[in-house]
């Protein structure tokens, strides 16, 4: 597996870290543990989003420059 | 005669890859044992456990320090391609720049393992904990017939409090500097791994993470410094050693992934 593969599998579980993130978030500011975590939530599913646009704009870049195995 | 060691640049037939990746999977795969050995003791370890603390870490710091390990993990990346595309000083800018998150990293971590090393616990004889910071330094707690400790707020493992506790202790609000006799403790020590599986967990797997991001950033400032060298004569080969360190890194930085919700959140 190349860096580059290696790359986008660690993408997809940090896009997975921040789904989570979110969820856990959401789960405390529903049982009352402060409105900071809504905030913290909504930035995690945010951040989730980033970094599936990030991933695809590396595949294709990555794409172009001939690095596909 | 000079001997020339085969297939650093171009991929063996018979594996289909250079020799370096070949022995970076290998070694990464007894990481994975390693590190897979440590998770699946914390989860007999916590299956076992009457009572598991929650909310003792801050979460905003490994929160922030997830972000940075996550950006340099993008930096190494941008770092192989720029060698790849032969544009050698944005190599070394986007290199720099992961080493700088690496320290970034660690110095975060030592602050947090500092602030556990300055909170403390005291089993009381009826088996009651009390948690927080004393009031007297360590060398006077280990003199006096009592001990005085300004006990954690109700609110101290909530996120906002933590968020606030990086910029300084939060004020007490209620809370009061507790005078306890020593006669009435069972036992009291410091956060140190000592004080509880939970924490001798803790300790023992970031500290091992620890290491292997200073091992890290000793492989990545050779190829920042020295280790460029190699760019003059054969840059491909420069590439592939990059491309293995990089693949380390990543490795370093998805275990972070999966001990951060694993200690901090759950």
């Amino acid at each position: 597996m190349s860096l580059r593969q290696f790359h986008l599998l660690f993408v997809s579980i940090v896009t997975c870290l921040f789904l989570g993130l979110g969820a856990w978030s959401l789960k405390g500011y529903y049982s009352h543990q402060g409105g900071l975590l809504l905030w913290l939530g909504a930035g995690s599913f945010a951040a989730a989003l980033l970094v599936v646009v990030y991933g695809a704009w590396f595949l294709r870049k990555t794409r172009r420059m001939g690095l596909v195995e | 005669m000079e001997l020339e060691i085969p297939y650093t640049v171009t991929a063996r037939p018979d594996t289909g890859s250079y020799n370096a990746k070949i022995g970076i999977w290998l070694f990464l795969a007894s990481e994975v044992m390693l590190f897979g050995g440590f998770f699946s003791a914390y989860i007999f370890l916590r299956m076992g456990a009457t009572h598991w603390p929650h909310h003792l870490l801050n979460v905003p710091m490994g929160l922030f320090n997830t972000f940075v390990l996550i950006t340099s993990s993008i930096t190494m990346v941008m770092a192989w391609t720029a060698l790849k595309m032969r544009q050698f000083q944005s190599y070394r800018r986007w290199l720099a720049a992961t080493l700088v998150c690496g320290v970034v990293f660690l110095g975060i971590k030592s602050m947090e393992y500092k602030d556990k090393f300055h909170h403390y616990g005291v089993i009381l004889n009826n088996g009651q904990e009390i948690t927080g910071h004393l009031e007297m330094t360590p060398a006077e707690a280990m003199k006096s017939s009592t001990l005085r400790i300004l006990p954690d707020a109700e609110d101290a493992g909530s996120f906002g409090y933590q968020l606030r506790s990086i910029f300084g202790r939060p004020a007490a609000g209620e809370e009061k500097v507790l005078e306890i006799p020593k006669s009435d403790i069972q036992w009291w020590s410091n956060f140190t791994p000592r004080y509880s599986t939970y924490l001798a967990t803790y300790f023992t797997m970031t500290g091992l993470h620890g290491l292997h991001i200073i091992g890290g950033l000793l492989v990545l400032g050779f190829f920042w410094g020295p280790g460029a060298k190699l760019y003059r004569t054969n840059p491909e080969h420069l590439a592939n050693r990059v491309e293995v360190a990089g693949l380390f890194w990543h490795f370093v930085d998805l275990v972070w992934i999966f001990l951060f919700p694993t200690l901090y959140l759950l």
